[in-house]
């Protein structure tokens, strides 16, 4: 009566093991594992060559180490499998949420604020009311003082939390950010906790950059971000970070524009041409006071972009 | 009840203080202000401007403050200057003209103004404020011309070719890039130079002599006001209008016409230096080069400038065309002037009614030489 009370007990105590065996590394688990079968193939041995094996004790040890190992390498490889599930749902639906369109020119910024404050402090909901004025100015920016040659683009604010990139946005992965969003342009920023202060960065898509040759320097420190100061004053009154921010955005819908006038045929590709041809030129007089800008002059005053000017120039007038 | 009462400040201001009969400072408590159809308000003036409040964040009142200067210092320059007028609009304390939902550009036709300026403050409590302010040209001023002739030789004797260079104005907005607060005097010396030359650039009599030298002195006093922080693009516009404003003078001193299109010259060639990315400078110094009687290759080269930085313009293709065909590349000439059909074509209009007379005549020149 008594062991089968103690039978009862050990399979209620089964699903802790279990449990408790699942979270064990693969490793750990194999080195039990392996005891165990070292027990077993021991017991079998000596049966074998003695007559006796070892003790039911020791058999019932060996036992259950190698069932516990293997059951809990399942269950937490099925764990897993269902968390990678679950991520790749919640990935597919964000992407799905802020996915742009084709039909427009879309700047996209990406919330930087995750790295100077946790979420749900104080200080991160400032941060992020900060963030908001700060694509506001830039919108303003775009919308107010973009030329008339081109339509207006559409900016919009991603955040970083339950994206693919809630670690941030780098150098390293901003492409893979325009691509999965389907965005023409991005905005990031990198910034110390320490100081509250960084920089902003803008990059074009890889499509539109080779647009006008590899060599077309498609990614622009914009302006220093200092989260202690209004955001928008450096973009809307500091003339290096608007003309940086204007020139870039307006090279991007050119290129784009240059791209479907390559793609035209007959009588609209000679109109999509004098539009690239009057977008281009309207650009860099835009920005022409700060044409000896370091980045500007490698990209919005490139000689890639000569080159541009001059084949839509010339499909324009129809002489190619 | 609103225009009765409109007519009756127009009537008093004239009364009782003429100097300001030519400005007028508008309170809009009204939201849809501009959705409704007004009065024109000073509607004898052909060098007009409205201005806005300029917009500032939240809280600060300081954009109606500077508006307010801006409006009595232009007042004060255009003393004089018959037909200028200003409308400065303004919202109420506590309100903001980015409500009012309207395009400075909408609310300048409706009011039949050439001129309407906007911009955007960012307050400064440690000091001078900055503002970003915008300029349209709604109706753009005259631009100047000069008479183009030339001889093509064929086998049947010299053929001539005659036409006009035009400045049509293509620059319809000046951005001015963040201008100090303490700076609003110099951007009323813009403004009101502006307007001289808008008056100044109708005649060619002794009137207009006058108010093309206010113009050059009060677009000299800008340049001269922001010479320590150079805005390239409306330092180059403000040395182009000079550049015209010269030129028009040397069409009505006749004596002095040497001494002024020089003076013009230098300027259109500062214009150029200062900002090499605007079509017209390069028209301009090409008219003024033509008077000074340069070659046609050099006028050529510039007017080639000015097609490739504004590639949609009628005029500077036509242009082009017709120097082209002074320097014989009669192929070129006919070739521009079938974009000059094809961008009358896109823009659905026909500034060049005898373009097919000229077309014709250049078809059948170069049919002849290459015949001979």
């Amino acid at each position: 009566m008594e062991s089968t009370d103690d039978f009862w007990g050990f399979l209620d105590r089964m699903p802790v093991l279990l449990q408790q065996y699942s979270t064990h590394s693969y490793v750990l688990l194999t080195l039990l594992g392996a005891a165990g079968a070292i027990l077993l193939g021991w017991h079998i041995f000596k049966k074998k060559s003695s007559g006796e094996g070892l003790s039911t004790l020791m058999f019932a040890a060996g036992g259950m180490l190698l069932f516990l190992s293997i059951s809990g390498a399942i269950l937490k490889f099925s764990v897993e499998v269902g968390e990678q599930r679950q991520g790749a749902a919640a990935i597919a639906r964000f992407l799905e949420d802020h996915r742009v369109n084709d039909d427009e020119h879309w700047v996209i910024v990406v919330d930087f604020t995750g790295s100077i404050a946790n979420t749900g402090d104080e200080a991160h909901t400032i941060n992020q009311d900060k963030m908001k004025l700060f694509v506001a100015g830039i919108k303003e920016v775009l919308l107010d003082d973009i030329p008339e040659a081109f339509s207006q683009p559409r900016v919009k604010l991603i955040p970083t939390q339950d994206s693919p990139w809630n670690k941030g946005v780098d150098d390293n992965n901003f492409d893979e950010v325009i691509d999965q969003l389907n965005g023409d342009e991005l905005m990031w920023g990198i910034v110390q906790k320490e100081s509250m202060s960084g920089k902003a960065f803008l990059a074009l898509s890889a499509q539109l950059g080779n647009t006008a040759g590899q060599d077309l320097g498609r990614q622009a420190p914009l302006h220093d971000l200092d989260f202690n100061s209004d955001l928008r004053r450096d973009f809307q009154f500091n003339r290096g970070g608007y003309s940086r921010l204007i020139g870039m955005v307006m090279l991007g819908m050119s290129l784009e524009t240059v791209q479907r006038a390559q793609q035209a045929q007959g009588e609209d590709r000679r109109k999509e041409f004098l539009k690239a041809s009057k977008q281009l030129t309207a650009m860099r007089k835009k920005v022409s006071g700060s044409r000896d800008d370091p980045i500007l002059k490698r990209t919005v005053f490139g000689s890639q972009v000569d080159d541009l000017i001059t084949l839509s120039e010339q499909e324009a007038e129809g002489r190619l | 009840m609103k225009h009765t009462l409109i007519r009756l400040f127009i009537l008093l201001s004239a009364l009782i203080a003429p100097p300001a009969w030519t400005g007028m400072q508008i309170e809009m408590a009204d939201p849809l202000y501009f959705e409704e159809q007004h009065e024109v308000i000073f509607p004898w003036a052909d060098a007009k401007l409205i201005t806005f409040e300029f917009e500032a964040v939240e809280g600060i009142e300081g954009g109606k403050q500077r508006a307010k200067e801006l409006h009595d210092t232009f007042l004060r320059k255009i003393q004089g200057l018959p037909g200028g007028a200003i409308l400065t609009f303004l919202t109420p304390e506590g309100q903001r003209i980015e409500n009012y939902r309207i395009t400075a550009k909408q609310a300048a036709q409706q009011q039949k103004a050439q001129m309407s300026l906007w911009g955007r403050m960012f307050p400064d409590p440690s000091g001078d404020s900055l503002i970003n302010v915008r300029l349209g040209l709604v109706e753009p001023p005259n631009g100047i011309q000069t008479a183009y002739e030339s001889r093509i030789e064929v086998a049947r004797g010299e053929q001539p070719i005659r036409g006009h260079i035009k400045d049509e104005i293509s620059q319809t907005r000046i951005d001015f890039l963040t201008v100090k607060e303490s700076n609003i005097a110099a951007l009323a010396d813009f403004l009101s130079g502006l307007a001289f030359y808008y008056k100044g650039a109708k005649d060619n009599n002794n009137r207009s002599k006058q108010l093309l030298r206010t113009a050059i002195q009060r677009l000299g006093d800008y340049i001269e006001k922001t010479s320590d922080q150079v805005d390239y693009s409306a330092a180059s516009a403000a040395h182009v209008y000079i550049a015209r404003a010269a030129y028009r003078l040397s069409e009505i001193e006749r004596e002095k016409r040497r001494t002024h299109l020089l003076n013009a010259e230098k300027h259109g060639n500062i214009a150029i230096e200062l900002n090499p990315y605007e079509s017209d400078p390069y028209t301009v110094l090409a008219i003024i080069r033509t008077a000074l009687s340069h070659s046609t290759k050099e006028i050529n080269l510039l007017l080639k400038k000015a097609v490739s930085l504004d590639p949609g313009s009628l005029t500077a293709s036509y242009n082009l065309a017709l120097v082209n065909s002074g320097t014989g590349q009669l192929q070129d000439a006919i070739q521009r002037l079938e974009q000059v059909e094809y961008l009358q074509q896109q823009d659905q209009r026909s500034t060049y009614k005898d373009l097919d007379k000229l077309q014709h005549k250049l078809r059948t020149i170069n049919k002849d030489r290459q015949s001979q």
